[in-house]
Formats: structure tokens, C-alpha cells, sequence
């Protein structure tokens, strides 16, 4: 260093006195100048400034300089090197900001690019079409969903193309809804029916569009959102329909259960018409049974008296007529006896009697009763009852008039050959079978049924010839059904038959 | 039967030994009914009184005290059940007894009239024998003295 100013010297001069630092710094900056000139004899010297970092040797800190050097040449000196050096430090730290500072708002920008990459993925990602109109309605923005519906690839159909217009008029009409509707509004909904550019189905949407307001409070963006409404139709469709079906479910119902309802009062009705139609039968056979009865008495006690000579003898063919007109207004009390038997029985007027039965002793006691009629027919006629039979409870008046019947009739419809009286103990349904078997005419099979009405006989010219009253088997079945049992009858025409009453061992109160 | 057993017996008159037969009281509104057995049984030796309602039958019984009442149900002015329950009531003619005789012939009638406190109930048709004999029985068990009338 041949020459150096006295801001030069700072750099790369020191006294005697300095302190060690300074000195070793001036020394470490005189190193570094000489590398920096020696770099520059290898290299040819350009009038470019190189940097050249330094030390200051009175702060300890770090200064940059901006080095130019250029050769002079002087023949009476010879060659030296004129060196500059123009402290950048300040310039430099600046930089580095700036620099910084760049560095950072790249970052920054970074950021918000993966901000709207991250936004654009979820929006992408949103299965409903989004679309967002800039505040003049030109689209500047749709998601994939939004593309299928607003978007023509470039292979696109003649018709694909025309329903992507459609789709394209009929959304801009709606977004104009908001933008040349009612001011202050920010959000307006609906429902539009876009098409399906690929199939043409027509999709239903609900579309929801929103303002997107600027610093001015201006509005500058618009985001809507379409929602397919096909499957939500679909449902509540699905839904009326159930709904329709529910309500004629339910009408059905209560229709079923107003007729229900109706037919039950109806019914109540009938059952209180009837028991008082039942009550006045009753009343009115109860009258009539006494009001015939009373000439009835007086026809009976007067022939009576007229056969008993009470008003002088009678000639015997004036005895004979009277004898039938006796008969005849027996049989006339019979039948108005067993008429009102019936309607007492039809009526529930029937009460039972219950007593222990010793059944041998009841069916001695029939055949007792029925002597003459059997002396009379000259039929083989027996009765027997197995030994150890139990006592049956039942009511007697009633089993007796049940068997008298059958057997009379057994006796009345048999002219040649036998009549049978048997008993026997049904064990396992605790039931006792009383049958009562002829070799009489018989009923044929289609009769047989008929034969338990009332006022029926299987030949009604029978009534006639054997002075019944078509009413004895009515009575008995009903009779039998009143002690909990039942008549039934075996029959061959001509053959004979067997009428069988079964009756419960021990019949209890009802 | 009945027609033989009548047969047999014939008309009866008056019993020997001047004592008076016994007193029937008939109590009925069919005249009809009333000649019936007013016929047969005077022709079959009864002394006899007529009523034709309940109310002429208490009369007639106070006064007369008859050996029995044959008393029919349905009567005006006072039914045969009423008339019955006064007379059992009465210590005159409690003693005196009663064959209801009814055209009625439901249980509970014959049931009424039990209670009502009659002897015995026959439902019409009656035959004269039958409540002759009826009568007879009666009697003869109500005096248990050996001599009777018969």
C-alpha cells in the first residue's frame, strides 16, 4: 500500500498504541484486500466492482465494501493499482430485506395458491353441482359435478350440446333472480328441472344461490349450489304414496268398524225385538193355551156328562158319536198341550228338576204306563237294563216324557214283530244310551232328518191313522238338548228303527 | 179308563142316614163350567153353592162354610189367587180346603197358587170324574173319623 486516504488508513492502518483487536483486525482486512487484488492479478482487472467483505477495526463489525481497482502506469513510479472501495454495508443489509421480503410473499403466495388448491378439492369434492357467476352473470367457476351439466366435451352430440344450452338458459334465468331481483336480498332458493346432457332425463334440482360481497359491500360473485331432488322426490313420492295408503288403510279400518259398530247395535236391536217378540210368543201361547182350554173343558165335561147318563141313557149309536167326538177333543188338548211344551221349551221356560234316577225303575214304570197299548199290539215287547248301571242325575219328569214318546211311537209304528228297550253305559264320555228298537215301517234315509220338526211325520197321512200329533219327536229332541243329550235315529225302510237317546251321566245346573 | 170307572160307580143320591152330604162351593165365571160340574156333582150326591168372582166366594164361604172350595184362577173383581190367600188368612175358613182349578198351565201359576196357600192344583181340561175323585180324596183325608158319607 503505496498511498491510502485516511478513511483507507481506518481500514488498513495501525499505531503503535492501538489495542490488540484492532490490530489483528487491520491485519485481517489488509489479508483480505491483498487476496482480493491478487484475485484480480490472476483475473485481467475490470472496471466491475467485485464486493469485499471487511472488518471495521474500531466497531468489530462486519462492513462490505464495493471494491474497483484499475491500473495506473507513471514512468517515473512504474506500475501501481488504484483501489476504491465504496462501503456498501447499508446498501447490501437493504437488499437483504428486500430480498427477504420477496422470499416471504413467494411463501405467502404459496400458501394461498394451496389455500384454493385445498378449496378447489372440496369443492370439486362436493357431490352437488357448484357454480359461481361473476355480478354480470358470466360463469367464472364450476366444480366437476357442475361441468357434467354445464360443460360440452369437444366430442359432445349435436343433442348434448343443446341440452347443455338449456341447462345453461335455465340456470342463468334463475341467478337472474337475484341479480335484477328485490335489492337486499342475498340468498334466493328454488326448485329448477335441469336435463341430464348424456341421458336427457330430466333432473329436478333445488337450487340455493348466494351474494359474494366485495370491499364495497358490491356484489361480486355469485355461488350456487344445486342439490338433485330426484331421489328426494322418489322418496316423497314413496312417502305420499304410503301416506294414501296409511289413510285408506285407516278408512278402511274405521269404515269396517262403523259397520261393525252398526251391525252389532243392529244386532242388539234384533236381540231385544227378539227376546221381546220371544216374551210375547210366550205371553200370547200362555193366552191362547187358556182361552182354548176353557171351551176345551166345557166340550169334555159335557160329553163327559152325557156318557156318564147324567142326563139320561144314550142310544148306542148316540154313545158311539160322542165317543168320538171325546177322541177328538183329546187329541185337540194333546196338541195344544204339546204346542205350548214346545214354546215353553223354545222360550228357556223350561226349568230343570234335577234328581238322583234309578233308570230300571223309570223304564218299569214306562212299560207300566204303555201296558195297554202293548196288550193291545201283540208285539213282542222287552225291556232290559244291565246290571250295575249308575244312577243318572237328570230331570226325571223330563227323561220320562222323552222315553214315553219314543216308545209310543215305537209301538204305534210297528205291526208285526218286536219292540226293544236297551240300555247302556257309555264309560268314557260318562253318557248313558237309552235305544229304543222296532221292526216297524222305518223312515227312509232323505226322512229322517225332517222327522225332529215340528209338525212333521214322514207320511203326514200317518197323523191321521195313528193319531199322533207330528209334534212327540220335535218335543223329545228339544227335550233331550234341555238335559244336555241327544236322539238319534237308525232307520231302513220297512226294516225298522232305532231311535237312540244319549244323555249325561250327571247333568249339572246350567 | 176313567169311562169304565164311572161307568161302575153310577149316579149317587143322597147318603143313608139322613146326614148331609157335604158342601162343595164352585167358584167360576164360565157359566159353562159351573153347569159341568154342578150337574155331575149333584148327580153324584154333593150339596152345592155357586160363585161366579172372588169376592162372592169369601161371602159365600163365610156364610155358608162349605167342606171345600174348587176355585178357578182368572175372576173378576178378585182373582182366584187373592180370594185364596183371604180365606187361608180368615181363622173362619182357613180350615176349609181348596182345589184351584186353572186353564192356566205354566208352572208358575200352579207355583202362585201353592203359595197362595191352596190344597191342590188341577189344570183344565177337568173331567167331572177327575175332580170328583179329586174332591173325595180330600175329604176323606181331612176326616179321619171311620163313618164317612160313603
Amino acid at each position: 500500500m503505496v498511498i491510502a486516504n485516511e478513511r483507507a488508513e481506518r481500514l488498513f492502518a495501525t499505531r503503535e498504541d492501538e489495542s490488540e483487536g484492532r490490530r489483528r483486525a487491520v491485519a485481517i482486512n489488509n489479508m483480505l484486500f491483498s487476496s482480493a487484488l491478487g484475485r484480480s492479478s490472476v483475473e485481467p482487472l475490470t472496471p466491475a466492482p467485485r464486493e469485499l467483505a471487511l472488518v471495521d477495526p474500531t466497531e468489530g463489525s462486519d462492513l462490505l465494501f464495493e471494491l474497483m481497482s484499475a491500473t495506473a502506469g507513471d514512468a517515473r513510479m512504474g506500475m501501481g493499482i488504484l483501489s476504491i472501495l465504496r462501503n456498501v454495508s447499508d446498501l447490501r443489509r437493504a437488499t437483504e430485506e428486500i430480498q427477504e421480503n420477496y422470499q416471504k410473499l413467494r411463501a405467502a403466495e404459496g400458501e394461498v395458491r394451496a389455500e384454493r388448491d385445498r378449496l378447489d378439492l372440496v369443492i370439486d369434492s362436493v357431490a352437488d353441482p357448484i357454480l359461481v357467476t361473476d355480478a354480470s352473470g358470466n360463469l367464472v367457476m364450476m366444480n366437476t359435478p357442475a361441468e357434467r351439466l354445464f360443460s360440452v366435451s369437444a366430442d359432445a352430440s349435436l343433442a348434448e350440446v343443446q341440452r347443455v344450452q338449456a341447462n345453461d338458459a335455465n340456470f342463468t334465468s334463475f341467478v337472474s333472480n337475484l341479480l335484477f331481483g328485490k335489492a337486499g336480498e342475498s340468498k334466493y332458493q328454488g326448485g329448477i328441472n335441469l336435463v341430464d346432457p348424456k341421458t336427457g332425463h330430466t333432473i329436478p334440482v333445488e337450487a340455493v344461490s348466494g351474494n359474494i360481497y366485495g370491499e364495497a359491500a358490491e356484489v361480486s360473485a355469485i355461488v350456487t349450489i344445486l342439490h338433485d331432488r330426484t331421489e328426494a322426490i322418489e322418496r316423497e313420492q314413496l312417502y305420499e304414496q304410503l301416506k294414501a295408503a296409511s289413510a285408506q288403510l285407516e278408512r278402511r279400518v274405521q269404515e269396517a268398524t262403523s259397520t261393525l259398530v252398526h251391525q252389532n247395535e243392529q244386532l242388539r236391536r234384533q236381540a231385544i225385538e227378539l227376546e221381546q217378540v220371544s216374551v210375547a210368543k210366550s205371553q200370547f201361547l200362555a193366552n191362547v193355551s187358556h182361552d182354548v182350554r176353557t171351551p176345551l173343558n166345557a166340550i169334555l165335561g159335557y160329553t163327559s156328562l152325557l156318557l156318564r147318563g147324567v142326563s139320561g141313557s144314550l142310544a148306542p149309536p148316540q154313545r158311539e158319536s160322542l165317543a168320538r167326538v171325546d177322541a177328538n177333543a183329546r187329541h185337540l188338548l194333546t196338541l195344544i198341550n204339546e204346542i205350548l211344551d214346545i214354546s215353553r221349551i223354545e222360550a228357556g221356560k223350561m226349568p230343570l228338576r234335577l234328581s238322583s234316577i234309578k233308570l230300571s225303575e223309570l223304564i218299569d214304570e214306562i212299560m207300566t204306563e204303555v201296558e195297554p197299548l202293548i196288550t193291545r199290539s201283540k208285539l213282542v215287547v222287552t225291556a232290559s237294563t244291565p246290571p250295575g248301571l249308575p244312577l243318572i242325575r237328570s230331570d226325571r219328569q223330563k227323561l220320562k216324557q222323552i222315553l214315553l214318546n219314543l216308545l209310543t211311537n215305537a209301538l204305534k209304528f210297528t205291526h208285526r214283530g218286536s219292540v226293544t228297550v236297551s240300555c247302556a253305559h257309555q264309560r268314557p264320555s260318562r253318557e248313558i244310551a237309552i235305544a229304543v228298537a222296532d221292526t216297524g215301517i222305518g223312515i227312509a234315509e232323505a226322512d229322517q232328518a225332517r222327522i225332529f220338526e215340528a209338525f212333521s211325520q214322514a207320511d203326514p197321512a200317518s197323523t191321521r191313522e195313528t193319531g199322533g200329533t207330528g209334534l212327540g219327536l220335535a218335543i223329545c229332541r228339544r227335550l233331550a238338548t234341555v238335559l244336555g243329550g241327544r236322539i238319534t235315529v237308525e232307520s231302513k225302510l220297512r226294516q225298522g228303527s232305532t231311535f237312540t237317546l244319549i244323555i249325561p251321566l250327571g247333568l249339572k245346573r246350567p | 179308563v176313567t169311562k169304565r170307572k164311572a161307568a161302575a160307580e153310577g149316579p149317587a143320591g143322597e147318603p143313608a142316614g139322613g146326614e148331609k152330604s157335604p158342601l162343595v162351593l164352585i167358584v167360576d165365571d164360565v157359566q159353562d163350567n159351573r153347569t159341568i160340574y154342578v150337574l155331575f156333582l149333584k148327580f153324584s150326591g154333593f150339596r152345592i153353592a155357586e160363585a161366579e168372582n172372588g169376592e162372592e166366594a169369601l161371602r159365600q164361604a163365610q156364610a155358608l162354610l162349605p167342606n171345600i172350595i174348587v176355585m178357578d184362577l182368572s175372576l173378576p173383581v178378585m182373582d182366584g189367587w187373592e180370594a185364596t190367600r183371604r180365606l187361608k188368612r180368615n181363622p173362619r175358613t182357613r180350615g176349609i180346603p181348596i182345589i184351584v182349578l186353572t186353564g192356566h198351565a205354566l208352572p208358575e201359576h200352579a207355583q202362585a197358587a201353592r203359595e197362595a196357600g191352596c190344597d191342590l192344583v188341577i189344570t183344565k181340561p177337568c173331567l167331572p170324574d177327575q175332580l170328583l175323585d179329586a174332591i173325595r180324596r180330600i175329604l176323606d183325608a181331612s176326616k179321619p173319623q171311620p163313618k164317612s158319607g160313603r
